[in-house]
C-alpha cells in the first residue's frame, strides 16, 4: 500500500513539475521599457527609518498630457495596503525618499514607507472620457534601494501596457487583452553563491501578479526553479510564496551554490505554478580585490499568463 | 554577346508586336509598357545561365553570397558601380541573388518595403546606411519632445541581436559578460567588440547549447575548445554587439538570446549592473551578417531615449551619459558620427536643452551639462530625452549619487524607449 502511494506521490510530483515547465503557446510576455499603464517595483526597502537603507523611487511622465497615477504600497509584513495619488504634469519627473515621502502644494501626497521590504504598484487613472490607449499608457519608472554600507540597487519598474480602450475601475485584468499579461517564464543569468561567504549570496524577490487587496486576500502560489549550469545539466527547486518574499537563492535551495552547480554561472528560469509570479534577483558579488559589489537583477520574459489585481 | 543581346530584345519587340499591350486605344505607343518589358527582359537577361558572359558581372559576382549583398548595405562608391544602387533598380539585384528574399511576397508588397527603398535613397548621401537627416524639431519647436514615429524595441525578450553599450577592461575595473540561451537547441554567435579610444574592432564566435548560461571577465577573455568558442580579452572602454547566427531560418532560431553585465572598480566594489538592449528578429531568413533594423527584418532601433535622472548636486558626485550609435559599418570600418539633442525637463516642466557631437561611443559627464545640475534645474530629478540627429542610438546613464553618511552610490539607469528609426549594422 506504502509503495503505490510512493508511486503515486511521484508520478503527481513529476505531472506538476512537467505542467509548471510547460511551454505556453500564444502568450505573450510584456514588451519593457514602454510607457505603460501599470507599473510594478518589486523592491521598496526602508530599514532604521532610512538611515540603514532607503529607497529612491523615481516616476516620470513620459507623454504630453496631465496624468493622474494611484499608487499602492504593500509591505511584506502584513500584506495590506495603503494607498495614494500623483498628478504628475507633461514630461514631469518625479522622485522621493520611501522613508521621507513627498507633500506638495499640488494633488500629491505620498505617505512615508514602513516595514523592511515590500512592494509598489501605481496605476494609470485617465479623466473621464478620456479613456484611449494613449491616455493610459504614459508613465515609466525605477527605484535604486541604497544603504550604508554602500550596496546600491537599481532596476526599472515592470511595465504592463494598457491594450484597451476604457476607464479605470479598480480591476486590473491582466489578461492580454485588457492590459499585457504577466509573464509566464522568468528567465535570469545568477552568479552561483560562495559556500560560507554571505556576501556572494544573490537574494530573490518574490510576489505573486494576481492580488486581491479589496478583500486583503493574500495570494499564495507554488514557485518553481529551473536550474541549467554551463554544462547545460539540469536542477530544480522549488518554493511556496505568500503575498510577498525576498530570500537567498541558498535558502530556498543548494542548487544555487557553486559547489552543486560546478560552474560560476547559472540559467534559472522561474515560474509561478497557482499563478504567475513577477520576480527579480539581486546579484551580490565580490570583486578578484575582495571588494563587494551589488547590483539589480531583471529578468528576460517568455510567454504570459492572466493574472488580476483588484484594488479597494 | 548575340545570344544575350537577342534575349533582351526580344520581349520588347514582343510586347511592340502586340497593340494590347504597348499601344493605348488611340494609337498612342504606351511608353511605360515598352520600358516594362524592356525591364522584364533585363531581369530575365540576370538571371539567365549565362550571366558570367554579361559586362555588369564584375569581380563581386565570384564572391560569396553574403559578400554579393556588400553594395546595398556599405553604400559606397568603390564596392560597386554607382550604376546599381541608384533608385528601386537597386533593390532587385539584391532580391535576385537572396532567393529567401524574392520568394517572400512581403517583402515587395508591404509598405515598409517602401521604406527601406527611401532609407537606400539616404544612403547615397551619406556613407552611412542609416543616416536620416530627419529634422529633430518639433512642430511646437522643442527638441525631441514631438510624438515619436515607429515601434520601439520589445525588451527583456528573447532576442537575435543584442547590444551591450559599456565595457570597460582596465587594471583597475572590469566587466562580467552574461549571455544565456533561451532556446531549447544550440546557438551560435557573431559578436563584436567595439574600443572607444580608435573605433577598431574584434570579432569572435561563441557557441551555446541549449539553455546554456555563459560569463566571463572581459580582462580575461574565455576559452572552451569543447564548443569552439574563444573570447578575447578586451581593453579600454567599449561597447560589444551580438547577434545570432542562426542556422535555420525560423523566427524562434533567431530570437534566442540574452545577456547581461557587470561592471565593476576592483577596489570598491562600485558596481554598475544592466541589462542588453535585445532587437527581436521579425521576419523568417537567413543570417548574413547584415543587421537591417528597419521594423520590418528586425525591431527598429528607438527613437528616443528617455530616463529619470538624478541632478547633479554641487561637489557631488558626477553621473554620466553613455551613447553609441546604433548604425555601424564595421566592414569598411567607417564610424558613425552625430550629433546628439538632449531635451531636460524638470519637475515643474520647465524645458531646457543641450547637445553635442560624438564619433563611435562616448561617455558624457553630467558636468559638461548646465542643465543638468541641481542650481540650474531647481529640482532633485530631471527627465532626460536624448535623440541621435543622423543615426538613431543606444544607450544608457550610470547615476552616481551621495547617501547616508555621504556614502557613493553607483547603479545602472536603463532608458525607457519612444518611436522607432531604421538603421543597419554591418558585420564583416
Amino acid at each position: 500500500m506504502q509503495r503505490a502511494t510512493r508511486t503515486w506521490a511521484a508520478i503527481v510530483a513529476l505531472l506538476s513539475m512537467s505542467w509548471a515547465f510547460a511551454p505556453v503557446a500564444g502568450a505573450d510576455a510584456p514588451p519593457q521599457r514602454l510607457p505603460s499603464a501599470v507599473l510594478i517595483f518589486p523592491l521598496i526597502a526602508v530599514e532604521g527609518g532610512g538611515t540603514t537603507v532607503d529607497t529612491r523611487v523615481e516616476l516620470v511622465n513620459l507623454s504630453r498630457q496631465a496624468v493622474d497615477v494611484k499608487c499602492v504600497f504593500i509591505p511584506a509584513l502584513s500584506c495590506s495596503g495603503i494607498d495614494f495619488h500623483i498628478r504628475l504634469t507633461p514630461n514631469q519627473p518625479l522622485s522621493w525618499l520611501a522613508s521621507k515621502g513627498l507633500f506638495t502644494t499640488s494633488l500629491t501626497a505620498i505617505p512615508p514607507f514602513f516595514g523592511s521590504s515590500g512592494e509598489l504598484k501605481c496605476f494609470v487613472q485617465p479623466d473621464d472620457g478620456q479613456e484611449s490607449i494613449d491616455q493610459h499608457n504614459t508613465i515609466q519608472g525605477r527605484a535604486a534601494v541604497f544603504g550604508a554600507d554602500g550596496q546600491t540597487i537599481g532596476y526599472s519598474a515592470v511595465g504592463f501596457l494598457r491594450l484597451s480602450d476604457g476607464p479605470y475601475n479598480g480591476i486590473i485584468p491582466l489578461d492580454g487583452n485588457t492590459y499585457a499579461q504577466c509573464p509566464d517564464e522568468q528567465h535570469f543569468v545568477f552568479l552561483s553563491s560562495e559556500a560560507g561567504n554571505p556576501l556572494t549570496e544573490s537574494e530573490i524577490v518574490l510576489a505573486p501578479c494576481s492580488e486581491d487587496l479589496e478583500n486583503s486576500i493574500p495570494t499564495t502560489t507554488t514557485v518553481q526553479f529551473l536550474v541549467v549550469n554551463e554544462f547545460e545539466q539540469q536542477l530544480s527547486a522549488a518554493t511556496t510564496v505568500s503575498c510577498y518574499t525576498r530570500r537567498t537563492l541558498r535558502q530556498i535551495s543548494q542548487v544555487f551554490t557553486r559547489a552543486t552547480l560546478g560552474s560560476e554561472t547559472g540559467h534559472v528560469i522561474v515560474r509561478g505554478v497557482q499563478t504567475p509570479v513577477l520576480a527579480m534577483l539581486i546579484d551580490r558579488f565580490l570583486t578578484p580585490d575582495g571588494a563587494r559589489g551589488t547590483a539589480g537583477n531583471g529578468p528576460a520574459y517568455r510567454g504570459g499568463r492572466s493574472a488580476e489585481i483588484r484594488l479597494p | 554577346m548575340k545570344r544575350a543581346a537577342a534575349l533582351l530584345i526580344l520581349p520588347a519587340l514582343l510586347t511592340l508586336a502586340q497593340p494590347s499591350l504597348a499601344v493605348t486605344t488611340s494609337g498612342v505607343v504606351d511608353w511605360n509598357t515598352v520600358l516594362r518589358a524592356l525591364g522584364g527582359a533585363l531581369d530575365s537577361w540576370r538571371l539567365s545561365p549565362f550571366t558570367n558572359k554579361t559586362p555588369t558581372v564584375g569581380p563581386t559576382r565570384t564572391r560569396t553570397p553574403a559578400a554579393s549583398q556588400t553594395p546595398t548595405r556599405a553604400g559606397t562608391a568603390t564596392k560597386t558601380p554607382t550604376r546599381t544602387r541608384t533608385g528601386t533598380a537597386t533593390r532587385p539585384p539584391t532580391s535576385t541573388l537572396t532567393p529567401s528574399r524574392t520568394k517572400t511576397e512581403t517583402r515587395t508588397t508591404t509598405v515598409t518595403r517602401t521604406a527601406t527603398m527611401t532609407r537606400t535613397v539616404t544612403n547615397t548621401s551619406t556613407p552611412r546606411p542609416t543616416s536620416t537627416p530627419v529634422p529633430t524639431t518639433a512642430n511646437d519647436g522643442r527638441i525631441a519632445l514631438a510624438i515619436a514615429d515607429g515601434v520601439p524595441p520589445a525588451q527583456n525578450l528573447a532576442s537575435a541581436f543584442i547590444v551591450l553599450p559599456y565595457i570597460v577592461s582596465s587594471a583597475t575595473q572590469d566587466t562580467r559578460i552574461e549571455l544565456m540561451n533561451m532556446s531549447n537547441r544550440d546557438i551560435q554567435l557573431q559578436c563584436f567588440y567595439v574600443r572607444q579610444s580608435d573605433c577598431i574592432e574584434v570579432g569572435f564566435f561563441v557557441r551555446l547549447t541549449a539553455n546554456q548560461p555563459l560569463s566571463w571577465l572581459a580582462y580575461d577573455g574565455a576559452s572552451n575548445p569543447l564548443t569552439f568558442t574563444a573570447v578575447p580579452p578586451f581593453d579600454g572602454v567599449g561597447e560589444l554587439k551580438c547577434a545570432v547566427a542562426a542556422e535555420r531560418p525560423e523566427l524562434s532560431a533567431h530570437n534566442a538570446l540574452q545577456g547581461r553585465v557587470l561592471v565593476y572598480e576592483r577596489l570598491t566594489g562600485e558596481t554598475v549592473g544592466y541589462d542588453a538592449i535585445g532587437f527581436q528578429r521579425l521576419s523568417p531568413g537567413s543570417y548574413s551578417g547584415v543587421i537591417d533594423l528597419d521594423g520590418f527584418t528586425y525591431e527598429q532601433c528607438p527613437d528616443r531615449l528617455h530616463f529619470a535622472v538624478l541632478t547633479r548636486q554641487t561637489g557631488g558626485p558626477v553621473s554620466e551619459l553613455i551613447t553609441v550609435p546604433c548604425a555601424e559599418d564595421l566592414l569598411t570600418q567607417t564610424p558613425t558620427q552625430t550629433t546628439v539633442q538632449l531635451a531636460i525637463v524638470n519637475e515643474f516642466e520647465q524645458v531646457f536643452s543641450s547637445s553635442y557631437r560624438f564619433s563611435c561611443i562616448t561617455s558624457q559627464p553630467f558636468s559638461k551639462f548646465i542643465a543638468l545640475s541641481k542650481s540650474t534645474l531647481g529640482t532633485d530629478t530631471a527627465h532626460l530625452v536624448v535623440r541621435g540627429v543622423s543615426s538613431p542610438l543606444i544607450g544608457m546613464v550610470i547615476d552616481r549619487f551621495s547617501g547616508q553618511n555621504a556614502t557613493l552610490h553607483t547603479t545602472a539607469n536603463e532608458p525607457f524607449l519612444e518611436g522607432g528609426r531604421s538603421s543597419t549594422v554591418i558585420f564583416p
